[in-house]
């Protein structure tokens, strides 16, 4: 009866595994991390430089990846996006120059790497500059980009995912300059809140990092105001629109305002002096004034109405 | 008695078997399978392995920025002002894309979902672009769209809705908020892919501030002239930081 019984259970079971049990064909999508977000690299060559990343498989799939560095220039919509070159627009600058970087894994240099699921792998960038460097700035996105080797026997299209860092290299840096390229609000408004345009262009040659505030005094002087700029990278001969650390738009939140403002605009950037600049507007509450001057009018009419 | 019990007990297991399995076998680890009758496309599978890197746990340091020095040398990891050190992340929901058979003048449409998790960045762009046209091995192939007006390019989208207008196409529809570029905002606009062997330059289809979803929707039609073949090609969406 014991044997029977089992019997019968390791049939049972096996039916079912075979009825039910999921078929596994391929993977499902690609899930990756990288960590920092940015690396900003100042040299006075000869100089080896090293510094970490790190990539996670976050997908329950072994991953291939393979990398490749894109030299890119700041994008024309100054929002801090980047535009690739094209590579017929690579100049021999940027070519000798990513012949230097490297990537290694426990000290050996790679040009692929493994992770199974969920693994993390901490990378080495190297980046080897010999003394007789051209002292200029240097801009590239290290990308890994997954391997696909599926064909399935259809019409298709193999999905590649790429993730990146950005990677700033200043060589030499001899001096920054910048200015404030806008600063500007609505020279009338009726009410807050008010919003702020501010870019700041490096007319350097080399990437900087800028930060800065607002202060809004009313009528009589009193500050009334102050709004945070984030910290911007703003790439040599290049502008870029400012934000607040808030939010991307630069708002001073104040909703009733009455009178004449100033807004004194503070630019900080590397260890250089502040770079400033005033405006003013005026806030007319002009919906309020109508409405007061409405009800004004309609007591005026019903006294003269009540006399008369 | 004694055998009566066992019985029980066996009849049990038996039953929690039997509703493991009814619960696990809606796991469908595939993604994608077709055969000459028949294409399941991974888009309709609701239960996707996908990762949302939003989720992730990697907490490694206290503080996002670091400024270390080395012999002749300065590095600042991450961005000044983000508090916290959070991995930037991005997810695709499938690694092929199968339009199983095409038939003239029946547009196939398959998606691709796209997930962004900012991390400590202060913002992304996901670029996109095709190695080629989807060919297949004779290098025929079938043309990127024009969209119904003859003017959606890879720089520029264009409403496409008549199954007389041909070729391949995409758009980039918001999951989850804003993100995709402004070309998309209106409903049936398409664009072509940028073409790498074109030395196209690649074009970002999605800016955003915070984590975002997005679904990519690729469209094929081809016309009565185009020769029955099986046509591939490879799609790269990458995602980066803003600076």
């Amino acid at each position: 009866m014991r044997l029977k019984s089992k019997i019968f259970l390791a049939g049972y079971v096996l039916i079912i595994i075979l009825l039910f049990a999921p078929k596994i064909s391929n993977a499902s999508g690609y899930s990756l991390s990288i960590y920092p977000t940015i690396i900003k690299i100042k040299t006075n060559p000869p100089a080896l430089v090293k510094t970490g990343i790190r990539i996670k498989n976050l997908s329950d799939y072994p991953v291939d990846l393979s990398y490749v560095l894109k030299p890119f220039v700041a994008d024309d919509n100054n929002s801090g996006q980047v535009k690739y070159l094209l590579y017929s627009d690579y100049t021999s600058r940027n070519t000798n120059f990513l012949q230097r970087v490297r990537i290694l894994e426990n000290g050996q240099t790679i040009s692929e790497i493994i992770l199974s699921p969920k693994q993390e792998k901490n990378l080495t960038l190297l980046i080897d500059i010999p003394k007789e460097e051209e002292p200029i700035d240097h801009y590239f996105s290290l990308v890994f980009l997954t391997q696909n080797q599926d064909n399935p026997d259809s019409s298709y299209s193999q999905i590649v995912e790429g993730i990146g860092t950005n990677v700033l290299v200043s060589i030499n840096p001899q001096g920054y300059k910048a200015k404030i390229a806008d600063f500007s609000t609505l020279p009338f408004v009726s009410g807050g809140p008010v919003k702020f345009n501010v870019k700041a262009e490096n007319i350097g040659e080399n990437f900087i990092n800028t930060t800065g505030y607002i202060i809004i005094n009313n009528i009589f002087g009193q500050t009334v105001g102050k709004v945070d700029l984030a910290p911007k990278n703003i790439l040599a001969k290049s502008t870029a629109k400012m934000s607040s650390r808030e939010n991307g738009d630069i708002i001073w939140p104040e909703k009733f305002l009455l009178g004449t403002y100033r807004a004194k605009l503070n630019v900080n950037y590397e260890t250089y002096p502040t770079l400033s600049r005033e405006i003013r507007f005026i806030a007319i509450p002009t919906k309020q004034i109508i409405l007061l001057t409405i009800i004004g009018i309609l007591i005026i009419f019903i006294r003269k109405r009540i006399k008369s | 008695m004694r055998i009566s019990s066992k019985l029980k007990k066996i009849g049990l297991v038996l039953i929690l078997i039997v509703i493991a399995f009814i619960i696990l076998r809606n796991r469908t680890i595939a993604q994608s399978a077709s055969n000459n009758f028949y294409t399941i496309q991974g888009g309709e599978i609701e239960q996707k392995t996908l990762t949302n890197p939003g989720e992730s746990s990697d907490k490694s340091s206290d503080k996002t920025t670091s400024i270390y020095f080395g012999e002749n040398y300065q590095i600042t990891a991450g961005f000044e002002d983000v508090e916290d050190s959070q991995p930037f992340s991005f997810s695709v929901s499938n690694t092929i894309v199968n339009y199983g058979p095409l038939t003239p003048t029946n547009p196939v449409s398959r998606t691709t979902d796209l997930i962004i998790s900012k991390g400590s960045s202060k913002g992304y762009s996901v670029f996109a672009f095709a190695n080629r046209q989807l060919s297949d091995i004779n290098n025929n192939s079938i043309p990127d769209t024009t969209c119904d007006n003859g003017t959606c390019s890879e720089t520029s989208a264009a409403v496409w809705s008549g199954n007389l207008s041909f070729g391949f196409g995409y758009r980039c529809e918001n999951a989850d908020g804003s993100g995709c570029t402004e070309d998309f905002s209106k409903t049936g606009y398409f664009k072509q892919f940028a073409n790498d062997s074109k030395s196209e330059a690649y074009q970002a289809i999605i800016n955003g501030f915070d984590s975002r979803k997005a679904k990519i929707e690729y469209k094929i039609n081809i016309s009565n002239n185009q020769d029955k073949s099986n046509y591939s090609n490879s799609i790269t969406f990458i995602a980066i930081p803003n600076l």
